[in-house]
């Protein structure tokens, strides 16, 4: 021990130092959050509650039930059960995500072929029962409504959707001529 | 064989196989689109292509014959960048819509643009729009998404022998279509479905149920003819949605025909039996087990105490496993204490064994159902047997394609006819005739086995009796010309080897006993053993419902069907019926019900209310195939497994587990617990079965014409099997009755004309034991003189209208049609 070291301990250098630190942070803004009374305007493309992309042009969704996203779902909560519509086309009767043993991973809007799945920035919700948890097809699309409104889905889809294959998105006409060139 | 070496492996093939078969068999993949083991070298798709030392060009597969030395490399960047482009180019006109195709995941054309494919495109052409023809009733075609391998044209036309669709057009335009783009008409084997490695054939039951990934596969074997397919099973969610063959396994190796593949589907029937019914008054009212159960158990044993346990009967089905059969062989013997216990095989498959024991002496008469290959002459008798047993139909026409000389005795054109190198038109139910006349120019001309001869007994009583065939009479008898008859015989006689085939059938009326005496006659005759008469067992557990102990012992006074359900004696007071409808099924249908309504008591345990069953007096809701564990034996002897692939309909129990509970709560133990103790005791019981062999004789038979045909009933009445049905049970199938759903007559187009009736119109059939009312079809292939109808359709009621002679064969009715409306 040197003599230095002995003159640090008995005037307490370390503890000072330290003192100083803390004394510093009282004059520092905080970093913390008062959630939920202050509240984060969240980052486009976090994963949060999904929503079925609704249709602009047919008002239904733009789901077709390829089921892709139900085999990639780490967590099996996707259900997705199809049949023949009148004009022998495929119906999604039913598209349910349990919500509840989701664990948020976004495979399923990965997986997507078609850009019909997205997960919203919304994450708060609660509730009492387990059905409340159990998101059916109309609910995924009234998802989609209330949080994707406006503006705010195409952004994200254009942001978050690939690869935009030629085959699965009408192209505007001078880009068909563009690619065929 | 031959040794080559494939990516470094050294292997042993065939003489004479392909590369591709060679490396396939040893487990070496080669990519490919348009090759299958079951068709001939195509060389369409041309992704086989090898490299092989020594050869300057790339060899495809497929089409090479491997030779011995051989050194083949199948995986070098050079042979990758070939199959990438072949990809690219089948990919330019391709629609890119796996999320809507049904094939997707089991799709070859999109596991190998997986494999090989790149992400862009050089060439960017406009994709096929074309609309998918969903006219057909089971099988859609989607031509834009076809890549012209030409897989299924050939598997319809060279394999199946139907030739229903062909490749139509030429260049980028060619499409798959039947004719002149009719609505697809044909067998509906739904082969083409399987074979196709795109999206371009497609079952329409199926359609958009379930992506191929949320499907569970299990084998279990198919519920309809005796041939025992292993069906591969697409379940999801606890239902069944599908059905299709897989190469390599069972004895189908993955071929299947139309009821299997899309007939299955009966088992969700709305009409299926949920709860035990009790008759109370005319009325049925539900009811639970424990209630059930305990009348039946009081009401048999007032019966047994009252009349004696005969006095009680059952009758057993070759729809249920080998297990539920021999429950109810122990119930009646052990539990009840009778002896009258026997199932529709009396009609049927028993004659054939019964004739077969007595001709030859074996005990069991398994077919090989691999038995028609590498026979010099086939012989088919009055029997369509790609109708009946198309799985062992396909054999027989692998064989002519073998070079076998397949010749068909038949009144009505058949597939089998189609294939044959002779058709013999006979008259319907003349089949005894033609081949005593066969035999009679066979003994007449020294052409028969004279060694083999001598150690048969009866020959000479048998030849005395076919002095009177011949070929003249005969060719009167049949309508066959006698040069063509003489002409057989002598094939016959000459061939090195040949198979004698033909099917009998519970409700076929154009052949009985006589007609397998008259051809296992002929076997002796010409010297050859039993293994030259195969006459396979008629549904999927005949043959094992038969050795389950579903007859009457033949040391006890038990009775048969004949005795039970035709007797005029009433010695039967109760009868336990299973899984079988005789009021529908049996001959003499009038005869059946009145027997039926004498009785004090019948149980009817059943999937559906049949019309026997809604005379019953309680009806046990019994679980089907598909819903139970157990065996079938098919045909030929094989044991299968079924299997529990999903829940029981409502409170429906299976048929062994009824019999068991019943046999509780009328106070006795039939010692079984679970499905193991049948099956060990089944064993043992087997091993009893077992008698020594007795000797070969020949078993005197004459034509016998049909039921009288006067001038009150002056048309005979056909009844066989069509393809798409199997029983009556396949016409609760949803799919299957979307092909053929209604019950038909077909008569001659003169006949019709000299009665003026229409196309479509009803008419009343009569005969001298009822009358039925059915929609006429007039058509070409009906001979004057006859009117054939299908024998599957319960509502119909055909068996209203037939006859039991007294050797248990149903034969020819005379009939009379008339306009429905007419009053006689």
């Amino acid at each position: 021990m040197t003599v230095m070291d002995l003159l640090k301990k008995i005037f307490l250098v370390e503890i000072l130092k330290g003192m100083a630190v803390t004394l510093k942070q009282f004059f520092t803004p905080a970093v913390t959050r008062q959630y939920p009374k202050e509240k984060r305007e969240p980052f486009i493309g976090s994963r949060g509650l999904h929503a079925l992309v609704r249709d602009s042009n047919s008002g239904k969704e733009k789901c077709v039930g390829c089921g892709l996203c139900a085999a990639m779902c780490p967590s099996e909560c996707i259900h997705i059960y199809t049949s023949e519509g009148d004009d022998n086309e495929k119906v999604v009767d039913r598209y349910e995500i349990d919500l509840l043993r989701c664990v948020f991973c976004g495979l399923c809007v990965e997986a997507c072929p078609y850009a019909a799945l997205v997960q919203t920035e919304h994450f708060e919700y609660s509730g009492y029962t387990r059905a409340e948890f159990y998101y059916t097809k109309d609910r995924l699309l009234e998802n989609w409504d209330k949080y994707m409104a406006g503006d705010k889905g195409r952004k994200y889809i254009d942001l978050f959707w690939r690869p935009r294959s030629s085959d699965f998105e009408k192209k505007s006409k001078s880009e068909q001529d563009r690619s065929k060139a | 064989m031959i040794n080559l070496e494939i990516n470094g492996k050294k292997i042993t093939a065939n003489e004479g196989d392909t590369i591709l078969r060679a490396s396939l068999n040893n487990d070496i993949y080669i990519p490919n689109l348009c090759d299958d083991k079951r068709l001939r070298p195509y060389g369409g798709c041309r992704l086989c292509i090898v490299e092989v030392e020594g050869q300057a060009r790339l060899m495809a597969a497929c089409s090479s014959p491997a030779v011995d030395g051989m050194v083949i490399q199948t995986e070098t960047p050079k042979l990758k960048k070939y199959r990438q482009t072949i990809i690219e180019l089948l990919l330019v006109h391709h629609p890119l819509e796996c999320p809507e195709c049904d094939k997707a995941g089991e799709c070859n054309l999109q596991d190998l643009a997986y494999e090989y494919g790149k992400p862009e495109s050089r060439f960017i052409r406009s994709r096929k729009t074309t609309k998918s023809d969903i006219r057909g009733p089971l099988i859609e075609l989607t031509s834009r998404r076809c890549i012209l391998c030409g897989k299924c044209v050939r598997i319809c036309s060279d394999h199946q022998g139907r030739g229903a669709i062909g490749l139509i057009g030429r260049g980028f335009p060619t499409v798959v279509q039947p004719a002149f783009g009719e609505t697809l008409e044909c067998d509906y084997c739904g082969q083409c479905l399987d074979v196709c490695p795109t999206g371009a054939i497609l079952s329409k039951p199926y359609k958009f149920t379930a992506r191929s990934w949320f499907l569970d596969e299990q084998d279990s074997i198919c519920p309809f003819c005796g041939v025992g397919c292993t069906l591969t099973l697409g379940i999801r969610e606890g239902k069944i949605l599908r059905a299709r063959g897989e190469q390599g396994k069972g004895v189908n190796d993955g071929n299947l025909c139309g009821r299997g593949r899309f007939g299955i589907d009966y088992i969700y029937s709305k009409k299926r039996l949920t709860t035990p019914l009790i008759k109370k008054g005319e009325e049925f009212v539900t009811a639970s087990w424990e209630e059930a159960l305990a009348h039946v158990a009081k009401s048999l044993t007032n019966i047994i105490k009252k009349y004696g346990p005969a006095a009680v009967g059952a009758i057993g089905s070759p729809r249920c496993t080998n297990e539920d059969n021999f429950a109810l062989n122990k119930f009646i013997r052990e539990v009840v204490g009778s002896d009258n216990i026997e199932s529709s095989a009396a009609f049927g498959y028993e004659k054939v064994q019964k004739v077969m024991t007595a001709a030859f002496g074996t005990n069991n008469h398994p077919v090989n159902l691999e038995s028609p290959l590498g026979k010099e002459i086939i012989f088919a008798v009055e029997s369509d047997l790609s109708v009946t047993h198309p799985i062992f139909g396909l054999k027989i026409l692998e064989a002519t394609r073998e070079g076998s000389r397949l010749i068909t005795a038949d009144s009505r054109e058949t597939k089998l006819t189609r294939h044959s190198a002779d058709w013999l038109k006979l008259m319907d139910g003349t089949s005894v005739a033609l081949l005593n006349g066969i035999m009679h120019v066979i003994t007449e001309d020294d052409l028969f086995n004279k060694e083999t001869v001598t150690g048969i007994a009866n020959f000479d009583t048998f030849l005395a009796s076919l002095k009177e065939y011949t070929p003249e009479k005969t060719a009167e008898l049949t309508g066959v010309p006698a040069a063509k008859i003489i002409e057989t015989a002598k094939a016959l006689a000459a061939a090195k080897s040949r198979l004698i085939t033909l099917s009998l059938s519970l409700s076929e009326n154009t052949k009985g006993s006589a007609a397998i005496k008259a051809a296992a006659n002929l076997v002796n005759l010409l010297g050859e053993g039993a293994e030259s008469l195969q006459i396979p067992a008629e549904y999927s557990n005949t043959y094992g419902s038969y050795n389950s102990g579903l007859r009457p012992d033949s040391n006890k006074p038990g009775k048969g069907l004949k005795e039970m359900l035709y007797d005029s004696e009433s010695f039967l007071k109760a009868i336990y019926i299973m899984g079988e409808d005789p009021v529908i099924n049996f001959p003499n249908s009038t005869a059946v019900t009145e027997k039926l309504k004498s009785l004090d008591f019948i149980v009817v345990q059943d999937i559906f209310l049949t019309a026997t069953a809604k005379m019953a007096d309680v009806v046990f809701p019994a679980s089907s195939w598909g819903e139970k564990s157990g065996t079938f034996t098919n045909a030929s002897s094989i044991d299968q497994e079924v299997l529990k692939l999903v829940d029981p309909t409502g409170q429906s129990v299976s048929d062994w587990m009824i019999l068991k509970n019943l046999s509780l709560t009328m106070g006795s133990d039939l010692g079984i617990k679970k499905l193991a103790d049948i099956q060990h005791e089944l064993k043992s019981y087997h091993e009893k079965q077992k008698a020594p062999e007795g000797v070969k004789a020949f078993l005197t038979v004459h034509h016998g014409p049909a039921e009288e045909i006067d001038s009150r009933f002056p048309f005979k009445l056909v009844i066989r099997d069509i393809l798409q049905h199997s029983g009556s049970m396949s016409t609760r199938s949803k799919s299957l009755d979307l092909v053929i759903s209604e019950a038909l007559l077909k008569l001659n187009t003169e006949d019709a004309e000299r009665l003026a009736i229409r196309d479509s119109s009803h008419v009343k059939l009569s005969s001298k034991n009822g009358e039925i009312y059915l929609k006429a079809v007039i058509s070409e292939d009906v001979p004057m003189g006859t009117v054939f109808v299908p024998s599957h359709f319960p509502y119909a009621r055909i068996n209203t209208l037939t006859q039991l002679t007294p050797e248990g064969d149903a034969v020819i009715a005379g009939v009379n049609i008339e306009h429905a409306g007419k009053s006689s």
